[in-house]
């Protein structure tokens, strides 16, 4: 059957995409169609006006500026497994990578795509969360930086206007001293929506003493979280099962869980319990 | 409301020809190839869920129900039959063939797009391996454990071929029984024509 009719625009730059989103406000951006072009079949989402950001170089890339980890928003989902600088900065990003839907899916689907759409299992988004990221949004009115945790607002829904380009995610290169873990669970072990993702980052002095954690959830609520309450119950304390127990109660507090599905707080807690042992086990250096 | 919509002028090149063809904006990848001939790539679900449409877009696989026409324009793209022909298969094809992993044989093509995939980087994987690079790809009536076998038969013939993954096997003295099936050898190529395989002239395509 053929998709419903649109408009497919394609821009040769940066400015040309801005000029032509400001200019159609209805216009979508598409880069993968991992989304998209499902929703349009469906007939559940039907732009008029598409605009192909695929080439757009700015959005392609993947590098570091200034004690950051850059990666453009058109960047798809396997090249986060390939790129030595990802597995060397943030390996999170690695293994979400390795989890994401399936290899097909993964050579199209981009890290934008992904963010923008925020479904509630969007698998990046808690990867990004625990790297403290940062969204770029250009329009041809500005740039404006905003963390992800503000970007995404509810399932399927963020902050971008409808001018507004998602050109690329960054984050501050965590530090040697920090380790961390994702993992996904699903109805199967690959190929799958999340019913739960969980991301930690830690970090410990030298006396084994948590100075940084970071743990966020995916799937477990209509939009992923920071698990704010269960991060505090590991600052200042030894990584050790007591605190590590603590913080995975906590962190099944946090979930909001729809009829049905009470059973991610335990999901959850056994994860984050999981995680953050085989963080610390793994001390420095990831 | 009526969506403007001008036809674009793409270039593809498919297993080595090169088509001009002006397609509309709304041509996914999978529909344009059927139409120009390629039926060995699958139309099964359209949305990214099954894999039978899977081809080689410059080199990566993916699902070309998902790649709009325009999005490939001046694109590389190889086929299921772009890896072998029904005189020369691909070893690959054959070990689909020879470990019994073929039924229908709808799946096939997207099967072996990913499994070239998988060997180009890996040339002996564990099942586990196997399966996570085909997990893109159902199959509803083989079982996967004779794909995962196949795999493995297709690794092992690879990596005695060494440097030489194109030569055919049976330049070697080394007759596949099942190539004398040419029923389920056929439909490894996609040449057997499945419900939906006429090309516009009415013409069966194979």
């Amino acid at each position: 059957m053929p998709l419903p009719e649109f408009e497919l625009l394609r821009p040769k730059t940066l400015d040309e995409a801005l000029e032509m989103l400001s200019a159609a406000p209805e216009a979508m951006p598409v880069a993968g169609g991992t989304n998209l072009i499902p929703d349009m079949r469906k007939g559940t989402y039907t732009p008029r006006t598409v605009v192909d950001v695929s080439r757009l170089p700015e959005l392609c890339c993947i590098r570091r500026v200034e004690g950051h980890l850059l990666i453009g928003g058109a960047v798809r989902i396997a090249e986060l497994i390939e790129d030595p600088m990802v597995a060397e900065d943030a390996p999170v990003l690695l293994e979400m990578a390795r989890s994401f839907a399936n290899v097909l899916i993964r050579n199209r689907a981009t890290v934008g795509g992904n963010l923008v759409n925020s479904a509630p299992c969007c698998d990046s988004a808690p990867a990004f969360l625990v790297l403290d990221a940062e969204v770029e949004l250009i329009s041809l009115v500005g740039t404006r930086r905003l963390p992800l945790s503000e970007f995404l607002v509810g399932a399927f829904e963020t902050v971008r206007q409808p001018q507004e380009l998602l050109t690329s995610i960054r984050a501050p290169i965590p530090s040697d001293r920090s380790s961390s873990a994702f993992e996904k669970m699903g109805l199967r072990r690959i190929s799958c929506m999340a019913k739960v993702d969980v991301a930690v980052l830690v970090e410990s002095d030298d006396n084994g003493v948590c100075e940084v954690a970071r743990i966020a959830l995916g799937a477990a609520s209509p939009v992923a979280l920071r698990a704010k309450e269960a991060e505090k119950a590991l600052v200042g304390r030894p990584l050790r099962p007591e605190a590590i127990g603590e913080a995975a109660e906590r962190a099944a507090s946090a979930v909001v869980p729809r009829t049905g599905s009470e059973y991610k707080r335990q999901v959850v807690h056994a994860l984050t319990r999981r995680l953050l042992t085989a963080a610390a086990e793994r001390g420095a250096r990831r | 409301m009526t969506v403007q919509h001008t036809k674009q002028q793409v270039r593809l090149t498919v297993n080595g020809r090169a088509h001009d063809l002006l397609v509309e904006p709304n041509a996914v990848l999978l529909h344009t190839l059927r139409e120009i001939g390629y039926t060995d790539v699958k139309n099964g679900c359209e949305i990214g869920e099954c894999g039978a449409c899977a081809v080689l877009l410059n080199g990566t696989s993916v699902n070309s129900c998902m790649v709009l026409t325009v999005q490939a324009d001046g694109a590389e793209i190889v086929t299921n039959a772009g890896l072998g022909t029904i005189d020369r298969p691909h070893p690959i094809q054959e070990a689909f063939a020879d470990a019994g992993a073929v039924q229908c044989g709808f799946c096939t093509p997207g099967m072996v797009i990913s499994t070239k995939v998988l060997l180009d980087r890996n040339p002996d994987p564990t099942e586990a391996e196997i399966r996570e690079a085909l997990s893109g790809n159902l199959c509803r009536c083989t079982g996967y454990g004779q794909i995962v076998d196949a795999v493995r038969l297709a690794a092992a013939r690879l990596r005695d071929l060494g440097s030489t993954p194109s030569s055919s096997l049976r330049e070697e003295g080394r007759e596949s029984s099942s190539l004398r099936e040419a029923g389920r050898e056929s439909s490894v190529k996609g040449r057997i024509p499945v419900a939906g395989d006429e090309t516009r002239g009415g013409e069966r395509n194979g």
